[in-house]
């Protein structure tokens, strides 16, 4: 598909960079958009930027959030001793799903892949230790994606967290080989959770 | 299994070909480049959801179009019935794959639910190629009657491409990989070793088949022989801890050399399977004869080992197989495929088949031209 206006053209390009959205969805939502009414696309653009502009890492657990700590971190009735490490703000919401979780949560912002470039120290693994070194956790359970990069980041902080003394655990493999943490129904997840097993 | 009928958008040459098939024998007559190997290949797509080929989705995606489909009706030997679609999108290079008209989740899921046993040109180098053809065979096979190898299988190809590019990072770099290395070498020894294991298991179960497959071609003087060889110890102990404990002690003693090279050396992405007849090596001594012998026990063989494992005929598909083989072979290959349940022979040339061969009833004769497929109509060719 060839547009007549450019502007389509780029913000078509700009659809298709979105994860998930091919040449031709892209097309169809640059499209919608021509339809919209300006109001519309003014608090669409806005609603865009604010993200932007608003949300931030928590200092604490790296999840994204408005206010700093997060709303999790803050809330006195979590138990801080237990934190529990997810690659993606996705699954905290997941896990906040199930509502079988009562700890707190540290955001790795991914998963080791050396053919992403992704390395450990492009995760928030310092932020980690550095807040084991000052803080009273007693456990940290390793919630990660069950695909192969999810299992080796699980591997790899299982030896590095070890020797800190305190007790590492690992989600059950409840999970079908390969799903996203964030896919897993709320079923499997509480009893991958309950079934957490010392690594 | 039986494909019932089958219909196909957009795919090779084939614009628009719907077709009834038989339950026995489909022969696919027609001239070079008219599209019965393509034909197979759309065949391949509904029950793997892959060709077999190796081709890509793009590359089978007819030429200036977005979209392909490829549906059908299949029938198993107990009678039930599946509607099978699969559908790719250039433009959103997505494909999805149905059963029932409902989309399945993985891909892996579908494998060897549909078996199928592939007879062509290309085969001929499970004999006559080198390793990677072999092993290509095994996981093949092996695929189509164990879901779980075949994840074993897909996981252990990306913890070694993952641990490839630790490798190569640190001999560009020059630093020191052993913490990086440490995760994916415990995800390749596990997945490798149950690989390994299967693959041990695969090899015992096949050989005493292909020993009687081939004895009933060639006659009983000559005996063919597989010899699994893994690259990771514990060739003689296929227990799978001491596979897993052969893996291990080998990563250790390459470890030095997989540092210098950048690359795995060990795992079974580095298995060789030998094939001797009489005790020589088939590569370096078989007669050409003894090569396609050997070629169609292995087939044969496979035929009865998925049939075994899936309680279920493979469909079977031979390609211009008879431009490889002479009178005598073919002739017992067919005499095999109107025993075995449905098929599907692509040839030029008409005279392969017997004169005395049946084209009532169960077997039907198409003719391909130009990306079209047209039912000849039943025809007896005797007398
Ligand atoms: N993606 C594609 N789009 C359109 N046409 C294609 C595509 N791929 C292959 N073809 C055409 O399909 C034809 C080949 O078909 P096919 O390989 O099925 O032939 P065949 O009948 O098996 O012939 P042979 O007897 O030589 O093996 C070629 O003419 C080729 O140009
Ligand atoms: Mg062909
Ligand atoms: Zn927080």
């Amino acid at each position: 598909m060839i547009f007549t206006a450019e502007s389509i053209e780029q913000l078509s390009e700009q659809f298709s960079q979105l994860p998930g959205i091919g040449r031709k969805t892209a097309h169809r939502l640059a499209l919608y958009v021509v339809k919209m009414q300006r109001e519309e696309v003014v608090s669409l653009a806005r609603a865009l930027v604010n993200v932007k502009d608003r949300v931030r890492y928590c200092t604490v657990c790296s999840n994204i959030t408005e206010a700093d700590p997060c709303p999790i971190c803050s809330n006195t009735k979590r138990d801080k001793t237990v934190v529990c490490v997810v690659e993606e703000p996705t699954d905290v919401l997941a896990l906040e799903r199930t509502n079988e979780f009562a700890g707190v949560y540290h955001v790795l912002g991914g998963a080791l892949s050396p053919l992403d470039g992704v390395g450990p120290e492009d995760l928030r693994i310092k932020e980690l230790l550095q807040r084991l070194s000052d803080s009273t956790v007693e456990e940290i359970i390793l919630a990660l994606n069950s695909d192969v990069e999810g299992e080796a980041t699980t591997l790899y902080l299982s030896k590095l967290l070890k020797p800190l003394c305190m007790k590492v655990t690992r989600i059950a493999r409840g999970l079908p080989v390969g799903t996203d943490l964030e896919f897993a129904d709320e079923a499997t997840l509480s009893r991958a959770l309950e079934g957490r097993i010392a690594v | 299994m039986k494909i019932r009928d089958i219909h196909v958008r957009k795919f090779r040459n084939h614009t628009q070909t719907d077709a009834v098939f038989s339950e026995g024998v489909n022969a696919l007559l027609g001239q070079n480049g008219e599209g019965k190997t393509n034909l197979l290949e759309a065949i391949s797509y509904l029950c793997l959801t892959k060709s077999f080929f190796g081709s890509t989705d793009g590359v089978v995606l007819q030429v200036g179009e977005n979209r392909f489909e490829v549906s059908g009706e299949l029938e198993g030997d107990t009678g039930i019935r599946y509607h099978v679609a699969v559908a790719y999108e250039h433009a959103e290079k997505t494909k999805e794959f149905f059963i029932n008209r409902t989309r399945v989740e993985k891909f892996s899921d579908v494998v060897g639910q549909f078996p199928v046993v592939v007879l062509s040109p290309e085969s001929g180098a499970i004999t006559t190629g080198g390793p990677a053809d072999r092993r290509r065979f095994l996981d093949f096979v092996i695929s189509q009657s164990s879901k779980v190898y075949l994840e074993d299988l897909l996981e252990y190809r990306r913890v070694l491409r993952q641990r490839n590019k630790v490798l190569f990072d640190s001999k560009v770099s020059r630093t020191d990989a052993t913490d990086l290395l440490e995760p994916w070498n415990e995800e390749l020894v596990d997945r490798g070793t149950r690989i390994v294991h299967r693959r041990h298991a695969f090899l015992e179960e096949l050989q005493p088949l292909v020993t009687e497959s081939y004895a009933s071609i060639a006659g009983g003087t000559e005996r063919p022989m597989m010899t699994y060889e893994p690259s990771v110890d514990g060739k003689e102990s296929t227990s799978e801890e001491a596979i897993k404990q052969g893996f291990l002690s080998e990563l250790k003693r390459k470890a030095g050399e997989e540092k210098r090279f950048g690359i795995t050396l060990v795992g079974p992405h580095r298995d060789e399977v030998t094939l001797e007849i009489n005790n020589l090596g088939v590569r370096s001594h078989a007669s050409q004869g003894q090569h396609k012998t050997l070629l169609i026990a292995l087939k044969v063989a496979e035929f009865l080992y998925l049939q075994n494992k899936r309680n279920e005929k493979p469909i079977l598909l031979l390609d211009d197989i008879f431009t490889e083989l002479d009178a005598h072979r073919a002739k017992r290959l067919l005499a095999l495929t109107n025993s075995v349940g449905q098929s599907f022979i692509s040839t030029t040339s008409d005279s392969v088949f017997p004169t005395e061969f049946n084209w009532a009833n169960a077997n039907k004769r198409f003719v391909v031209h130009r990306g079209t497929v047209e039912h000849e109509g039943a025809r007896v060719l005797a007398n």
